[in-house]
């Protein structure tokens, strides 16, 4: 592992600031949304959402508890952290393989008694690790923000659903994380998997997205190939609803496993073009 | 690691979809010799060093570096070997010192930072500029550095001097030798400038468009190593008269424009040469090396169109090529 961790800590190096401005960031942007939520008052807005037609309540069943903070939170801030950092994670790893082949820096490390395995494995580690660390730095400065809320105080502090966000958000941006590793094994190109990465990211948000899911009224079949039917904040967060917890998990890991082992057959078998 | 020979392949073949990168390269390079690998650009040199190190897949064929597989075993291999890239890539926003640091890193053997300390003083380099701020000479340098400072048996530099001053060029030779000579590891060193290989190789193999077209040794070689000679002469008839008293073999690459000459010469040839114009009389002189293409057309007879040898399809050496043939040796 000395290999891989060395690959790690310079790329770690590089981002530090990076991981550090964007986390602070999305986390004071979350810290804003609590102290929104602290304004609001929820018998109007509960009110507003009676009056809404039956078909546009259906449309927000399940997804939207206006009278809970934590589902107004989840509504307003977790939903779309897909957004604030899926799209940048993309970017961030399409470039991470492909740009080293680009550059013609990958020669000089794989020259080097390292195997294409072990260099590929560091590269997906540092993701893992920057991922979780971003979360971490975003979870921490909204748990802050929580602690001094007294909608969430009179509400409860419920630290576990915080928990349940962090790793399968986590395990959710790393499913879209290693799908840009994939193409850029592939493709060896930033540009193409970049485009080929983002598609894919929509497609599956369109397809398994509490959106995509809504609108079929529970009858689309691909919604299950998607990761976003397994990623789902809103229960664990928004309703305390733990009963697919386990199983969002388990399939979250599954895909990310089988992303990152098709990635190295595929890198293993690459020529490395100049 | 006792075998006598450092690189042995045997037919080996890349090709790139339907495009030829090599066909059926015979090569043997010994332990402990430097072994120039000669070609213009895209005759197969970097791809045939990319094979080596399994940056790239073959095709067909056998590779070995000192007995190990160059595919299965290419970490063992990688452990003991250096090299430079002829595209040499950088991270733009790192310092040489951590460039350098980072991968000698990757070595399981430690790699002595004085060493490299002492290169980058040799060199003149500030290791603490970003690479962003570097010249390309510069940047060439902290690739010598990294081929230079690891203690291995084999260094596989593929034109590792383009772009460098001539003075940085010949401190880089002179390491090179200093390298060879206190370690005695074995070097592969690929240009496409006969007369920088020659100073330092003991053997050379020439590759042209995927095909290995010859092996030789140093004194075969300086026989290689062709003059391009233009002179100014006096006045327009003296062309005609230069052309009649030049010796035989010098006439076949002889042409002259008004006052203008110019020819291909052999070294050896050169002082004749020189006493001949010196008798005729010229108003101007300049004698520079000669390109690869120029001693292809001279000693192979490549046609424009390519083809070595004649028409005939270019001819694959076998390890005992270097009792093959040699044309120009006639």
């Amino acid at each position: 592992m000395r290999k891989q961790f060395a690959i790690l800590k310079e790329d770690l190096m590089d981002k530090k600031w990076l991981l550090m401005g964007l986390g602070v960031l999305i986390g004071l942007l979350g810290c804003y949304v609590l102290y929104m939520l602290n304004t609001m008052d929820f018998s109007q807005m509960q009110a507003y959402i009676d009056s809404l037609p039956d078909s546009v309540k259906a449309l927000l069943g399940g997804q939207l508890d206006v009278t809970n903070p934590y589902s107004l939170f989840n509504a307003y801030f977790f939903s779309f952290l897909w957004l604030y950092c899926g799209i940048f994670l993309v970017y961030m790893a399409s470039s991470l393989v492909s740009q080293e082949v680009e550059n013609n820096t990958i020669d000089l490390v794989l020259s080097k008694p390292v195997s294409r395995e072990k260099y590929l494995t560091g590269k997906i580690l540092f993701l893992y690790v920057f991922t979780a660390c971003l979360m971490g730095l975003i979870v921490a400065l909204v748990a802050a923000g929580m602690g001094a809320s007294n909608v969430f105080i009179e509400e409860g502090l419920h630290w576990e659903r915080l928990g349940a966000v962090f790793l399968t958000s986590t395990l959710h941006l790393g499913t879209s994380a290693m799908t840009a590793v994939f193409f850029s094994t592939v493709f060896l190109s930033t540009k193409k998997t970049i485009a080929a990465s983002i598609i894919t990211m929509f497609l599956m948000f369109f397809t398994g997205g509490s959106y995509g899911t809504a609108s079929a009224a529970g009858s689309n079949p691909l919604q299950y190939a998607s990761t976003w039917f397994y990623y789902n904040p809103a229960q664990y967060f928004g309703t305390g609803n733990f009963g697919s917890f386990a199983g969002d998990v388990a399939v979250l890991i599954c895909v990310n496993v089988g992303l990152i082992i098709a990635s190295l057959f595929v890198f293993r078998k690459r020529d490395i073009p100049v | 690691m006792n075998e006598p020979i450092a690189i042995q392949t045997s037919n080996l073949t890349k090709y790139y979809g339907k495009n030829r990168g090599i066909e059926n390269l015979n090569l043997e390079v010994q332990k402990g010799e430097i072994f120039g690998f000669l070609g213009p650009n895209g005759a197969g040199k970097t791809t045939t060093i990319r094979l080596l190190l399994d940056l790239i897949r073959k095709t067909s064929g056998e590779a070995t570096i000192f007995g190990y597989d160059t595919q299965k075993d290419s970490q063992k291999i990688r452990e003991q070997t250096a090299y430079i890239p002829g595209e040499l890539g950088f991270y733009k926003d790192w310092t040489g010192r951590r460039t350098l640091q980072y991968l000698f890193k990757l070595y399981n053997h430690a790699v002595k930072w004085t060493v490299a300390e002492e290169l980058a003083q040799t060199f003149k380099l500030n290791l603490d500029k970003k690479v962003r701020e570097l010249s390309k000479g510069n940047k060439q340098k902290i690739g010598a550095i990294l081929a230079l400072a690891p203690d291995v048996d084999l260094l596989i530099l593929d034109e590792p001097t383009s772009g460098l001053d001539p003075l940085v060029k010949n401190e880089f030779y002179k390491a090179l030798s200093q390298k060879h000579a206190e370690s005695g590891c074995t070097i592969f060193l690929s240009s496409h400038v006969l007369q920088e290989v020659e100073k330092v190789a003991h053997h050379v193999s020439i590759i042209r468009q995927g095909f290995l077209v010859e092996v030789a040794d140093l004194s075969q070689l300086k026989r290689l190593a062709l003059k391009h000679v233009e002179v100014l002469l006096a006045s327009p008839a003296d062309g005609k008269v230069l052309k009649e008293k030049l010796p035989k073999q010098l006439t076949k690459n002889f042409t002259v424009e008004g006052s203008r000459a110019s020819l291909l010469a052999n070294r050896e040839d050169l002082t004749s040469l020189l006493s001949l114009l010196q008798e005729l009389g010229f108003r101007d002189l300049n004698i520079s090396d000669s390109t690869l293409e120029d001693i292809f057309l001279e000693y192979y007879d490549v046609k424009a169109n390519g083809k070595a040898f004649g028409d005939k399809k270019a001819p694959t050496s076998t390890p005992n090529s270097r009792k093959a043939k040699r044309r120009w040796l006639k």
